[in-house]
């Protein structure tokens, strides 16, 4: 690893916060857990999750670590339109609240994305589905693993490993003591220290960052970045825009969250989170483009957010940088482990292994799944392997093209299986081809454009006559 | 050439040798040039490069410098401190020169780095197939939202 000579805080009160928050999550998820008597509850926080609870959870798990060190590293390698480009993914969380209401409005008793797919397109599809969300949400897991060991290496000097081991212990413990509902109720917590920690870093910057002088050393030192014409940047506009799109409409992060809240609260709860994260990207990218201006030398470019708040306002602020930045990871981390290991329980041990199983059968299985996710990811994340964007915009292919099969799914009732495979198989191919060829900056565009021409040229070729009811399960057991 | 440090005592011979081993020390640690890890010819589609370099001892002092011309006219020294790597973003079209030291030693033999950003005529047609699916897939959500929300 590369000797990088800003640590901000010393590992001794790196390790005081940690163990601080560290308490502070496993003691409310496992006071939040006891709540969790059912597999509803467990799961789906027994489906009665409001709009403050509800806007305040899809606000913090979208700002994941992605947002807080990838946002930077968008605008340091990408310039003023990386900035833009990053604060796109907002329109994933916009154009999901329509889709939240008609998911909550035809499936009232759903419990993932996966069932939708194989209630709406049966058992293929569904199975190419579950090979995409569960890859691409291990990657994510991944990411975010990675991403808590470099920050805790950048700002206290704690050795990434070690790092990495306890970010990713803690949130497997507090998710399986309790659920969805310690994972939404430590997100209310950790929304609020975000917000306020973000406010404090933003005010601070702009008061100790003279905008000139950045303005002035960008224009000699790294013109590029202020370039409108950028061809990379101009690329990764839309190309982050509909991997945003595709992560939210495809992922059961966002479907179980829509199927715990009411169907009033969804569509609210994702407008609102949706506005609130706009400009997260943006303050947290400009930060990182007063790098050279302050003189920080930046070893990797996913460094960047963090050292420069953190040196900007010194050993406090560094403080609450630290905080911000852990209870981001951990607000993703833990629901990225619920609903992955939601959809592995429910969509491939009760349907394809154990149909039969209790609830307590389902319970133990859902807990073995978080740990074993959490023990899988540990060992991945150990080499250190590649920058964030490396990691993660490898799966930016594959969940475009799942963009088209999913919308018209829920809107079209000649929407058919066929496209639907078709499209998923095409745009992932198309699309990782593009980002080997040409590279990331394209590859989420490719596949959702070679998805969307495939399903629309099936759904004309092949019109299905899809009944909607067929979509609330249990209701059509029962009426049979 | 004469010998330098000739002295007539034990004592004096004594410190003569120590001052000769040190002073080839020093001669030794200043031949220790520093190398860059990887490749030294790169080439960058977006203009940003990661530059890394090997350790060479404890408490060294690197300067890396950034030319357009192989013979290094106009250097620039773009880093100095402890680091073993730095990241470079960008830069426009063209073709730049790397050399780092250690400790005001001597320089490392040159990298490299040919910047030729992707074409503006692929960026924009991709931006603009982009911009096509976002809107149509707007269209279809803003379609279904009176069905969504009724």
């Amino acid at each position: 690893m590369e000797h990088q000579s800003y640590n901000i805080i010393s590992p001794e009160h790196g390790w005081i916060i940690i163990a601080g928050l560290s308490v502070l999550w496993i003691g409310l998820g496992y006071y939040w857990g006891r709540r969790a008597k059912s597999m509803d509850g467990y799961m789906l926080a027994g489906r009665r999750v409001g709009l403050a609870l509800g806007t305040a959870t899809v606000m913090a798990t979208w700002v994941t670590s992605n947002t807080t060190m990838l946002a930077p590293q968008f605008a340091l390698e990408l310039g003023i339109w990386g900035m833009i480009a990053y604060s796109t993914a907002a329109l994933g969380l916009l154009l999901f609240a329509p889709l939240a209401a008609r998911i909550r409005r035809l499936m009232p008793r759903g419990y993932t994305s996966g069932d939708f797919i194989r209630l709406r397109y049966g058992k293929p599809a569904w199975v190419l589905f579950l090979l995409i969300s569960i890859f691409y949400g291990f990657i994510w897991l991944i990411s975010m693993g990675m991403a808590g060991g470099i920050l805790m290496n950048a700002i206290a000097g704690i050795p990434y490993e070690i790092g990495m081991s306890v970010i990713l212990f803690v949130c497997v413990a507090y998710t399986l003591f309790g659920g969805l509902y310690a994972v939404i109720g430590t997100d209310y917590v950790q929304s609020v220290l975000i917000l306020i920690g973000i406010v404090i870093i933003g005010v601070a910057v702009f008061q100790l960052v003279d905008f000139g002088t950045v303005y002035a050393d960008l224009s000699t030192d790294k013109p590029m970045l202020l370039n409108a014409l950028l061809p990379a940047s101009i690329m990764a506009v839309f190309n982050n825009l509909l991997f945003g799109v595709g992560e939210v409409f495809h992922s059961n992060v966002w479907w179980s969250r829509v199927f715990a809240m009411s169907q009033k609260a969804g569509r609210r709860a994702y407008l609102i989170g949706g506005l609130i994260w706009l400009p997260v990207p943006v303050a947290a990218g400009f930060i990182a483009l007063s790098s050279g201006s302050i003189g920080i030398n930046i070893t990797r470019p996913d460094m960047v957010g963090p050292l420069v708040a953190a040196n900007v306002l010194g050993q406090a602020g560094a403080i609450v940088v630290f905080m911000v930045f852990f209870c981001s990871l951990a607000s993703s981390l833990d629901s990225l482990l619920a609903s992955t290991s939601d959809l592995i329980t429910q969509d491939i041990y009760k349907k394809m292994i154990k149909p039969q199983a209790s609830e307590a059968q389902l319970r133990k299985a859902s807990s073995r799944i978080v740990l074993g996710l959490g023990f899988v990811a540990w060992i991945v994340c150990l080499p250190r392997i590649g920058t964030l964007a490396d990691v993660l915009f490898f799966a930016g292919p594959l969940v475009a093209s799942t963009i088209w099969p999913i919308a018209t799914g829920l809107f079209w009732r000649k929407a058919n299986a066929r496209g639907a495979i078709a499209g998923m198989i095409a745009g992932s191919v198309t699309g990782l081809v593009f980002y080997f060829v040409v590279g990331w900056y394209s590859a989420s565009l490719i596949g959702a454009a070679t998805s969307m021409i495939v399903v629309v040229l099936f759904t004309y070729l092949f019109p299905g006559t899809f009944e909607w009811h067929k979509l609330d399960e249990k209701t059509a057991a029962s009426n049979a | 050439m004469t010998f330098p440090y000739r002295t007539t005592t034990f004592s004096s011979w004594y410190l003569s040798l120590v001052l000769i081993l040190i002073s080839s020390l020093n001669l030794v640690a200043g031949d220790q040039r520093p190398e860059f890890r990887g490749k030294y010819e790169l080439m960058s589609r977006d203009g940003h490069v990661r530059l890394r370099w090997q350790a060479v001892g404890p408490n060294a002092i690197y300067e890396l410098q950034q030319s357009d011309t192989p013979a290094f006219d106009n250097a620039e020294t773009i880093y100095r401190g402890p680091d073993l790597a730095t990241f470079i973003s960008g830069l426009p079209d063209g073709v730049y020169y790397y050399r780092l030291r250690m400790n005001d030693g001597d320089w490392s033999e040159p990298l490299t780095l040919t910047v030729k950003h992707y074409s503006l005529q692929l960026a924009l047609t991709l931006a603009g197939l982009g911009a096509i699916v976002f809107l149509l897939t707007v269209a279809l959500v803003l379609k279904g939202t009176p069905k969504a929300i009724r």
